[in-house]
């Protein structure tokens, strides 16, 4: 059996979803999401094996869901009309169907996906082309999923082995590892200032020379944190010094 | 003969006008050299008209007075007139009164004296001559000439509005099949639809009746100028039912109860700012929100307005509202040609809000 996650925000298209998917014996809904946040909830929860992801979606849309994903799983995607999506996804073979979907069309995503055809990375590719550069990060307050714009993060930390990201009011929780966020967060003017911190240039006020070569930022809400040397030299060509 | 035109005559064009000119003279000079001998001695005219030698004559007179009254009044009145564009028309008279008075007592002169056999010459006294043939000639002379002028400008100008017309009629119909539906709505509809047949037959059919009426609005305002604003509700009522159908309990409406005020709008000019409201107010916002139609009288005409709940964040700036080709640039170029207003469109955001509404 295949555990699905049906993602779409409009009742009568899950619906209509839901009967196309019972022709299938192998598929078992374990789950339904009616937005993008509701969707990152129920696959913490759930952890399906197959994410039937609606594209447009208030919240957070089916682009900006994947993105959050650390592991995705096959992802077929689901759109009433974007042409310029289904270019996309037609140039990198990611699985998708259109609206009102057709039964046989169902049949063949699923068929590839029963034959692990499916490029997994190519799925979130085309997600982080067609939604740009990340925006927003999806983050744990208690039980639930807080969604919070990049610019309100002010540095990412680890603390016991789990990443934090600090605001100016919050400190919450981000199930991704420190080096996973450089990389994503690069483009979006984060920088690695040493082994356990990400600051946001944005919000990066004085540096300070400190002891032997190394670093200090001051922040916007006042904070100083230390740089490492190597990374030192990074911050400064990033702040345009030197 | 004396092709009147508001500009003069080039120097490629004046040779064939010179003999036109000529022929002209050729052939009218033995009418009116009988018509002169009527005047002075009535009883010589049958020996005239059998006379050869007399008609021809009298042609060759009239080529002078011809050549003469076209060279000093034809063309110095063209040549006048362009001189004397952008000045009153009060002016512009005055001038052209005295030019022909001068001009023509000038053309009389230098014609009587150059045309070899007097065919033209009045047995009247020389003050009086002046008086009464220069002036009733130059006067007579002036006025059908600035008529002319004055007819052949107006043509000019009523061609040229006319092309203007043509043109912002074309661009009018090219708005409202711009402004028509987004495919989208289109396409979630026929999605909502297919899944109804099965859980909901009656609302299926339900569905395809409204999207039907649509699609034929649709079709009907593309011909039509303008519509009663009555008729742009109903519309937006169908429009919003289907919507409705799909976003269930996300979508709260408003909608007016009684009749609109009979005025009317451009077609499908209400529809886009209602789609605008469920796109920001509902279709991007978990807990959805409310769509407010608001109709007022206000005077003879009507007040329109259309409300989307919002987080109350200021509205992005005009560039970036109406950007070319987005669908409030398109209601608001056609709002402007269809009040003559350079600002028509009325927006505002409040506390949990936003609207954008016109009058008409």
């Amino acid at each position: 059996m295949i555990r699905t996650l049906l993602v779409d925000d409009e009742e009568l298209a899950r619906s209509a979803l839901r009967r196309a998917l019972a022709q299938c014996p192998d598929i078992e809904i374990v789950g339904e999401a009616a937005d993008g946040i509701e969707a990152l909830e129920k696959m913490a929860e759930l952890k399906p094996a197959l994410l039937l992801l609606d594209i447009e979606m208030p919240g957070l849309n089916g682009f900006e869901v994947l993105q959050q994903l650390t592991e995705p799983p096959a992802v077929v995607f689901i759109t009433a009309y974007d042409e310029y999506a289904v270019r996309a996804f037609e140039a990198s073979a990611v699985d998708y169907l259109l609206k009102p979907v057709r039964q046989e069309r169902l049949d063949r995503a699923l068929a590839r996906i029963r034959q692990g055809l499916q490029r997994r990375a190519a799925a979130t590719e085309v997600a982080r082309e067609r939604s740009g550069p990340l925006r927003r990060l999806a983050a744990r307050r208690g039980k639930r999923i807080a969604i919070i714009a990049l610019r309100e993060i002010i540095r990412l930390e680890i603390e016991d082995k789990l990443v934090f990201a600090c605001t100016a009011t919050e400190r919450l929780l981000v199930e991704k590892t420190i080096g996973e966020l450089e990389t994503l967060l690069a483009p979006a003017g984060f920088l690695r200032i040493s082994r356990s911190e990400l600051v946001n240039l944005e919000t990066v006020r004085e540096l300070i020379p400190w002891f032997s070569g190394t670093w200090r930022v001051k922040l916007a809400n006042g904070e100083e944190r230390d740089v490492s040397r190597e990374r030192a030299r990074q911050l400064k060509e990033a702040m345009g010094i030197e | 003969m004396f092709r009147l035109q508001s500009a003069p005559p080039t120097l490629q064009e004046l040779p064939l006008l010179l003999a036109k000119c000529t022929v002209w003279g050729l052939l009218s000079g033995p009418v009116f050299g009988a018509v002169f001998l009527l005047l002075n001695e009535p009883g010589r005219l049958p020996a005239y008209l059998t006379s050869p030698r007399a008609l021809f004559f009298s042609s060759i007179d009239g080529v002078v007075w011809a050549l003469t009254f076209y060279i000093g009044l034809g063309l110095g009145n063209s040549l006048l007139k362009r001189s004397l564009l952008g000045y009153p028309p009060a002016i512009q008279n005055t001038i052209f009164v005295v030019f022909n008075l001068i001009a023509t007592s000038m053309a009389v002169a230098i014609a009587g004296t150059l045309s070899p056999h007097g065919s033209f010459t009045l047995r009247t006294p020389l003050y009086l001559r002046i008086l009464v043939i220069d002036s009733v000639l130059g006067l007579a002379l002036s006025l059908v000439i600035r008529a002319f002028i004055h007819l052949k400008l107006q043509v000019e100008r009523t061609q040229a509005e006319l092309q203007l017309q043509a043109l912002e009629t074309a661009r009018a119909q090219a708005l409202a099949l711009q402004s028509q539906i987004n495919p989208h709505f289109f396409f979630n509809t026929l999605n909502t639809i297919s899944a109804l047949i099965d859980d909901d037959p009656a609302a299926a059919r339900r569905n395809i009746a409204r999207l039907a009426d649509m699609f034929r609005y649709t079709l009907g305002c593309t011909h039509n100028s303008s519509v009663e604003l009555e008729q742009e509700l109903d519309f937006v009522r169908d429009y919003l039912a289907i919507e409705q159908e799909r976003f269930r309990r996300r979508l709260k409406l408003e909608l007016p109860g009684g009749p609109a005020p009979p005025v009317r709008v451009p077609g499908l000019i209400l529809q886009p700012l209602v789609e605008n409201a469920v796109k920001h107010g509902i279709a991007g916002r978990i807990e959805g929100g409310t769509v407010t139609v608001r109709v007022e009288p206000l005077g003879s005409g009507a007040r329109v307005t259309v409300r989307n709940t919002s987080d109350g964040e200021a509205l992005p700036g005009e560039p970036a509202l109406f950007r070319p080709g987005h669908a409030l640039e398109n209601v608001r170029a056609r709002l402007r040609m269809f009040t003559g207003r350079p600002d028509p469109l009325r927006m505002a955001t409040g506390d949990g809000w936003t609207e954008f509404g016109f009058d008409v």
